[in-house]
């Protein structure tokens, strides 16, 4: 199994009050296998949202390297990124993060416009819906769906484009244990069958187990 | 409690700010209204006092009180003098204006005065008045001899008198005269001795209410030694009169206070008739009654006007308190479900509604005060001019009808709350997840209801053009039902293009739907399906906007109107005819009856030469000239001589009034001396035709011939038809008729008759009362036009339309801009993190832009033209109809729908450089998003 991402030394740090850096993160070198699930853990303020962050793209590191492949990512400018957020990469928010005015279908449609999908723009909506088990109930607007139903279909969102990676910030948090189970057995299906690379956060450490791979940070450095 | 509202009140900066502008708004235009309308009157009722002193040389302030008192007892005529005193001194104390001169003027006349040392060849005796005035010394200077004395000696009086009694009775100074018929009690005649000759200090001094310099009988003595010698047993026919002038400031007399002041004055004819003073009169009744209508219709006027703009500003205030809290729900379903009481919550925003409005108290009465001042320099719609400031003061009206707009303001602050104080947690997530449902004035059809109402005031006022002009001749105002149909229909056309609107955006939508890149995809998808706040902005900007078109349509049509209706009617920036000398004398005495009437005509010539005059003609009017017609005679019809091409250089007229440019006419009866213009109801009701030939005799009974070679429909002063009230109340119309012929062909068939002057003007006109004061001209018939519209533009009701409109568009560019600000603030800030989405899915901020932009462009734009859209029609509707409130009732020139390009470019201004701020804060507020910090992933 090859990694799709790797990353050398890669340090964050925040001014904070008095001119002094706080660092979120204190040099991290960690690889993502490609294909597979890889769960980050930690407490709340152990700078796992901040390397997700710097894992997809939406922050860069103060130092270090990051490669996608074989793109030091960490390098590229805001516009450069932004095309790698819409092909290459899809996310998964904590707090559902649906377009509100869209129905479940739009939703996932918008991505594929998003990506400037190639092929049949519905066809494969319905089908990223069904795969999460959203067979029916497509026009609905979010609002109108429970708070699984809403995950499941951001997930569908996430994956509608193909991308090579999905980033799901505590994607169970606010979802029962049983619904946040059934996301996680998605995700492995997914990674299964599509060979799509999943990194998540999570503190339930019985979802943990069913993790590729796992790391766990601590004040901003991997702990094994 | 405090401190929690004043952090919410920090928290939600933008909103307070918003409703406090509203606040601040609404105070200062309820306060202006009765600070404006008094302010107006009171310059009027000063300027029409002022005007009373320049036309009648009498100072308007002035009561006069004179009564007779009989010589029978000399203490009862004292006691009747002191009464009589006393009235008028309770008079002026009820009045309570200040007074400026209290006179009280002693005299008895006819006193037989006989000369000591016999005059040679005259008169050796005259008949004096003995007179005395309060305070005489004060207001007349000595010019020869010296002031009389206050004591008697040797039966000796001493008097001044003036230059001209002196001359006219032949006297001299130092000169002794016995009153022959004014003995002492002993029956010893008094003597007068003329010790000074005096005159008066200065013209301009109230004190006189007739002027010294008239007198020529007068001798003036001490009031001490009038009040001795006026009881006369020996001479019971002679009493005294006492007359008192009391002369109050009239520029200290109050507008608001007319009607009690002529209740008051009323009051005091009827205790003065019971007392049988003989006369008791001011100078000021007749101005004070014809100023109460005048004030009763201002008021209606800028009443009517404003309500429009009232109902505006509450609708911000509501659409702004609702706007927060939509965003406050949240809060307090959460207080809600922790327990906190309904009245618990009203009582947290009716007090931070309290401070608001409070506030807005304290600002907004200075801010209406300001928007009286900036008013009163106001000249016309938009447009200031230096004059004296407007006595602009905080009256008790003011700070009941701010205190009133407060209290409403808070009720719509308040009210919002009661729906939303009962919806707890549970409540609120069950409401959100409600599928927005169609909005109840759109199942009721409120706007085809409001659409078909206003239609139909203006349907049923459509017809009755001539009641309208009737209830103006009668002094009525505006038409308060006729305004309310015009706002109703703009609201009703604002609702509906608010249910067409979305229609129209999911036909753009579906048209482009497969090529809508995703931005734009998604903010139509936006546009289409979010709640109703974006509707109430919708009808919000369409109002205003449209408000804003109205006032200033309605404005420029009245102003523009009236304008050239003066212009029309005179005919030329200036008309007059000098007075005329003639032999009118001669031919009376002439018995032959061979004499005839001729004319001395004045030099025209030096019209021409005069600086200032562009061009100037002779043009001859004549009227009630008789025409035979097939059917009859026609008596009153007007004949105008004119030399054509100085008059076509000389006259004002609006080219559109015709479809051929009126130089055509000029142009056709100049081939012809014989050829005439008749006004076209020559054609319309006699039959005549082009060619036909009209003999017309003028008044002194002389004819003459024309060829008809065309019709006009107007004519420079020419009006087709007069409305008019006749004795009986009855309003009739009547046609006028009016022929066209060349003054020189007149003259050869009538002589020289007096003919006017007409004369087109550069600049000022002054030059013209300059002429006639320094050549002391008579003119018979002067026209100033440039002065006449200074008259309407003074008149209280034109003045306080034109303010009121101004006010009410000043203050809808400064609605719709913080309305629209606002509201897209708001909007945005709501909507970080959905733009924190669309950035973590891939979208550039350039995106973000063009999808606001979309936004912009369908809800803001589309209801600014439909705002221009509904502004225009409503002016074409309305207008016509409105502005017969304002012009007199003759069907004149047919009126014109006017606007003025700067004032679309004013708004255009106004409502681009709100766009402008909106996207900088906009700009500001977008790149400030931290993608991550939007999405809450940002938490260690």
């Amino acid at each position: 199994m090859s990694d799709i991402i790797v990353t050398k030394g890669v340090k964050r740090g925040f001014p904070v009050a008095g001119g002094e850096t706080f660092w979120a993160l204190k040099g991290l070198d960690l690889t993502i296998p490609e294909g597979a699930l890889t769960i980050l853990k930690g407490r709340s303020g152990s700078g796992k949202t901040t390397l997700m962050n710097i894992l997809s793209a939406l922050d860069l590191p103060t130092e270090g390297e990051v490669y996608l492949k074989d793109l030091d990512i960490a390098k590229l400018s805001e516009s450069d990124r932004e095309k790698i957020r819409r092909h290459r990469i899809g996310f998964i928010f904590q707090s559902v993060a649906l377009i509100p005015v869209m129905t479940a279908y739009e939703n996932v449609e918008f991505a594929l416009r998003m990506a400037k999908y190639d092929g049949d723009r519905r066809k494969r909506a319905e089908e990223c819906l069904k795969m999460v088990g959203l067979g029916s109930r497509l026009h609905h607007l979010p609002q109108e769906l429970s708070g699984g139903e809403q995950q499941r279909v951001a997930i569908a969102r996430a994956i509608a484009h193909k991308p090579k990676v999905i980033f799901a910030d505590e994607p169970t948090a606010e979802l029962d244990t049983n619904t946040g189970l059934q996301v996680i057995k998605i995700f492995k299906e997914l990674t299964a069958t599509e060979g799509i690379t999943i990194v998540m956060t999570t503190h339930d450490t019985e979802l943990m187990k069913l993790g590729d791979k796992v790391y766990q940070l601590e004040d901003g450095e991997l702990v094994e | 409690m405090f401190n929690f509202i004043f952090q919410k009140i920090l928290n939600k900066k933008w909103m307070v700010i918003s409703l406090l502008i509203g606040n601040l708004l609404m105070v200062a235009v309820a306060a202006a209204n009765p600070m404006y309308s008094q302010a107006v009157l009171q310059r009027t009722l000063v300027q029409e006092m002022s005007d009373y002193l320049t036309t009648k040389n009498k100072y308007p302030g002035t009561i006069i009180v004179r009564n007779n008192y009989s010589p029978f007892s000399k203490e009862k005529s004292l006691e009747g003098l002191q009464a009589t005193e006393d009235m008028l001194g309770e008079m002026v104390d009820e009045l309570g204006v200040t007074v400026l001169e209290e006179v009280r003027h002693l005299y008895r006349n006819n006193v037989r005065a006989v000369h000591e040392v016999k005059v040679e060849d005259g008169k050796n005796e005259m008949m004096a008045e003995i007179t005395s005035y309060s305070n005489f010394e004060d207001h007349i200077q000595i010019t020869h001899g010296r002031m009389y004395s206050d004591e008697i000696k040797d039966h000796v009086i001493e008097v001044v008198v003036n230059e001209r009694t002196l001359v006219e009775n032949n006297l001299i100074l130092d000169e002794v005269l016995e009153l022959a018929e004014l003995p002492d009690a002993n029956g010893v005649p008094y003597k007068v001795k003329i010790v000074g000759i005096f005159e008066h200090k200065t013209d301009q001094d109230p004190y006189w209410v007739s002027s010294p310099s008239y007198w020529k009988e007068d001798f003036v003595i001490a009031e001490n030694i009038f009040r001795e010698i006026l009881y006369n047993p020996a001479n019971t026919e002679m009493g005294f009169t006492a007359e008192w002038h009391t002369v109050m400031d009239y520029t200290a007399m109050r507008a608001d206070k007319v009607e009690q002041m002529l209740e008051i004055v009323e009051k005091y004819e009827i205790i003065s008739n019971d007392m049988k003073v003989v006369h008791m009169g001011t100078y000021f009744q007749e101005t004070l009654e014809a100023f109460v209508p005048v004030a009763q219709k201002l008021n209606t006027t800028i009443l009517v006007l404003q309500v429009p703009i009232f109902v505006l500003l509450a609708a911000f205030i509501f659409m702004v308190s609702r706007q927060m809290l939509e965003i406050e729900q949240n809060e307090i379903s959460v207080f809600k479900s922790r327990g906190a009481a309904k009245n618990q919550i009203i009582y947290i925003y009716l007090l931070q509604s309290l401070i608001i409005a409070g506030v807005g108290i304290l600002g907004g009465i200075p801010l209406g005060v300001l928007i009286c001042k900036i008013l009163g320099a106001s000249n016309a719609f938009l447009e200031f001019v230096q004059r004296t400031a407007l006595p602009v003061e905080v009256g008790p009206m003011a700070w009941i009808l701010a205190l009133g707009a407060a209290l409403f303001s808070v009720g719509t602050m308040v009210l919002p709350v009661l729906r939303f104080a009962d919806v707890n947690i549970v409540d609120h997530k069950r409401r959100k997840n409600r599928a927005a449902k169609r909005p109840w004035w759109q199942l009721v059809f409120l706007d085809v209801v409001l659409l078909g109402a206003g239609l139909y005031g203006l349907y049923s006022f459509k017809g009755q053009e001539e009641f309208l002009a009737q209830q103006v001749l009668e002094g009525a105002s505006l038409d308060p039902m006729l305004y309310f149909s015009s706002s109703i229909f703009m609201l009703g056309a604002g609702l509906l293009i608010l249910r067409l609107l979305p229609w129209l955006i999911k036909l753009v939508f579906v048209i482009g739907k497969k090529w809508w890149p995703p931005a734009i995809y998604a903010s139509f998808l936006r546009i289409q399906r979010s709640n109703n706040n974006q509707g109430f902005l919708v009808v919000f900007l369409i109002l205003t906007v449209a408000m804003g078109i109205f006032n200033t349509q309605t404005a420029r049509t009245i102003n523009a109107n009236g304008e050239e209706k003066i212009r029309y009617v005179t005919g030329a920036d200036v008309v007059l005819r000098e007075k005329w000398g003639n032999n009118e004398q001669q031919v009376a005495e002439d018995t032959t009856g061979t004499l005839e009437l001729s004319y001395v005509e004045p030099d025209f010539g030096k019209y021409q030469q005069m600086e200032g005059v562009k061009s100037a003609t002779k043009v001859q009017v004549e009227t009630k000239v008789s025409v035979s017609v097939e059917k009859g005679k026609i008596n009153n019809a007007t004949v105008m001589g004119i030399n054509t091409k100085e008059f076509g250089e000389t006259a004002w007229f609006k080219e559109s009034l015709m479809s051929v440019h009126w130089y055509k006419y000029l142009n056709i009866i100049s081939q012809n001396a014989n050829a005439i213009l008749v006004s076209s109801n020559f054609k319309e009701i006699y039959g005549y035709k082009v060619g036909d030939a009209l003999t017309y005799t003028n008044n002194a009974g002389d004819s003459t011939r024309g060829i008809i070679y065309g019709f006009v429909d107007y004519w420079p002063s020419y009006s087709p038809v007069t409305i008019s009230r006749g004795s009986d109340g009855v309003i009739k119309e009547t046609d006028n008729f009016l022929i066209v012929a060349h003054l020189s062909q007149l003259q050869a068939a009538w002589g020289i008759r007096p003919y006017q002057v007409w004369m087109d003007v550069e600049g000022s006109t002054q030059f013209l009362y300059d002429y006639a004061q320094e050549t002391g001209t008579k003119f018979t018939v002067f026209k100033d036009t440039a002065a006449e519209i200074v008259d309407m533009k003074n008149d209280p009701v034109f003045q306080g339309t034109n303010g009121i409109l101004t006010i009410g568009f000043i203050i809808v560019l400064l609605l719709c801009a913080t309305g629209f600000l606002i509201y897209w603030i708001l909007s945005i800030q709501s909507r970080t993190l959905q733009f924190g989405i669309f950035r973590a899915m891939g979208m550039s901020k350039n995106e973000i832009w063009s999808m606001l932009l979309n936004e912009q462009f369908f809800i803001s734009g589309m209801s600014i033209l439909g705002g221009v859209l509904v502004g225009r029609i409503g002016a074409n509707l309305y207008v016509p109809l409105i502005q017969i409130a304002y012009s007199s009732a003759d069907k004149v020139i047919p009126l014109e729908i006017v606007s003025q390009a700067s004032d679309f470019l004013r708004l255009g201004i106004v409502i681009g450089l709100m766009i402008v701020i909106c996207l900088v804060v906009l700009g500001a507020l977008i790149s400030k998003i931290k993608i991550a910090q939007a999405l809450k992933l940002g938490e260690d």
